[in-house]
């Protein structure tokens, strides 16, 4: 390339030390080492759901490095009034996951999920930012776990797999609005589960 | 519950993303009136979010760390360049920078993408000479089909605010922009990509201009190629 290399460097304490949202005005302005600041918070958490979604390291990258750069790019206009920046990327990251799944074929996506659980590299965890990733994963995990089959079966498809609710029920042979009921009941149990366990801790 | 709607229990299925998007639609705009479903979607939305970060822990791989850094820091720069003690940046922050930006950005991506496709040049690559009118610089084109690169060394580095703008200009008409900008390093050596279609008896012309790039040349050409 043409241009000339800055020479990498560790992002300084001082942007370390601001909030997402102050991080996102110098990402604005151009700042490369803010960008990097907020690479290193969220790319692990927006990792793990790209990997979970498409279900291989390949494409996951793919969707990761999409995200990140409209964030950089500032072409998903992002508004803090609308939420933490987090979900905001994450919610970029399940977009263009679901796009990746819908390029392919519904008997293809089911078979690189079940090979993309089996070989991937789980996170070692020996960062602050990741161990309280692993717990927070763990929290949620604990709260779908309590959900009867059914409903985290329809949830999962829906939010992890990309499909609609009229695709989950011919899967699951029911009719649509037994399958909407479940969601319904699903995210009910799944948020008085939460509320339950940070109420406890 | 003292509302209640027959749509509540679309509601699931809409924070879920399960909706169709002409089902998701409806239901945006049922959305504005609707008081019930506002507080339903407002109420499940906790669960969904919950949901982004359920996934177990798995670590990137480091080479998707070093390949996004590398494209902003590449953009970071180019923008300082454009930008920099340009009395433009004080009139306006940032009009200017974001279509420089995106259009090198692409550039870049068009770069790469040829490169990787390229891997060195086959034999149905017609490379075309330039003529230069800056004493150092050497300048030829490189034609593929109806894509062409342009490789230069000698090029000088500009002043903040200014930028190399790659022209493509057909039979009598005026020049088009290629939208391709570049700034360049300071030993001058750089291979560009025009990503406008040329064909025979076009001419890749480069200039230098205000930045962030003009939509006709403001200046006489550094180097010209006439395509064969």
């Amino acid at each position: 390339m043409a241009l000339p290399r800055l020479r990498p460097k560790a992002p300084s304490r001082k942007l370390e030390s601001l909030a997402d949202e102050e991080l996102m005005l110098q990402v604005r302005g151009g700042d490369d080492a803010a960008f990097e600041v907020l690479y290193d918070r969220h790319s692990g958490v927006a990792y793990s759901l790209a990997h979970r979604m498409t279900g291989a390291p390949g494409p996951a990258a793919e969707v990761v490095q999409d995200a990140f750069l409209a964030l950089w790019r500032w072409t998903s206009g992002y508004d803090p009034a609308r939420g933490s920046v987090r979900n905001w990327l994450l919610g970029i990251v399940r977009n263009r996951a679901v796009d990746a799944l819908r390029r392919t074929s519904v008997h293809q996506r089911q078979t690189t999920n079940d090979e993309g659980l089996a070989d991937r590299v789980p996170d070692p965890g020996r960062t602050d930012i990741e161990v309280v990733r692993r717990d927070e994963a763990r929290t949620v995990q604990a709260a779908l776990a309590i959900l009867p089959d059914a409903q985290r079966r329809a949830i999962e498809l829906a939010y992890y797999g990309g499909y609609s609710h009229t695709e989950i029920a011919d899967m699951l042979g029911a009719p649509v609005g037994t399958i909407k009921g479940r969601m319904r009941l699903g995210l009910e149990k799944l948020n008085n589960e939460l509320a339950t366990i940070r109420e406890a801790t | 519950m003292i509302e209640d709607c027959r749509q509540r229990e679309t509601a699931a299925a809409f924070v879920l993303g399960a909706l169709t998007p002409h089902e998701r639609d409806d239901f945006e705009a049922h959305l504005a009136t609707c008081r019930a479903c506002r507080r339903e979607v407002d109420r499940l939305d906790a669960g969904a979010h919950a949901l982004l970060v359920a996934p177990d822990p798995v670590a990137p791989p480091p080479e998707l760390k070093e390949r996004l850094m590398a494209t902003v820091r590449a953009d970071a720069e180019l923008l300082r360049a454009a930008s920099g003690r340009d009395a433009d940046r004080v009139r306006h922050p940032r009009r200017f920078a974001r279509p420089l930006l995106a259009a090198a950005a692409f550039a870049a991506a068009v770069v790469v993408a040829v490169l990787a496709i390229d891997g060195g040049s086959g034999s149905d690559v017609k490379t075309v000479a330039a003529t230069t009118t800056v004493p150092g610089v050497r300048a030829h084109v490189e034609v593929r089909g109806s894509t062409a690169r342009l490789v230069m060394t000698g090029l000088r580095r500009l002043r903040a605010g200014k930028v190399y703008e790659v022209w493509v200009k057909r039979g009598s008409a005026a020049p088009e922009p290629s939208g391709t900008f570049f700034a360049v390093a300071d030993h001058g050596a750089t291979t560009e990509e025009v990503h406008a279609g040329v064909g025979s008896g076009d001419q890749v012309m480069l200039t230098v201009e205000p930045a962030p790039g003009s939509e006709a040349p403001t200046t006489d050409p550094v180097v010209t190629a006439t395509l064969t």
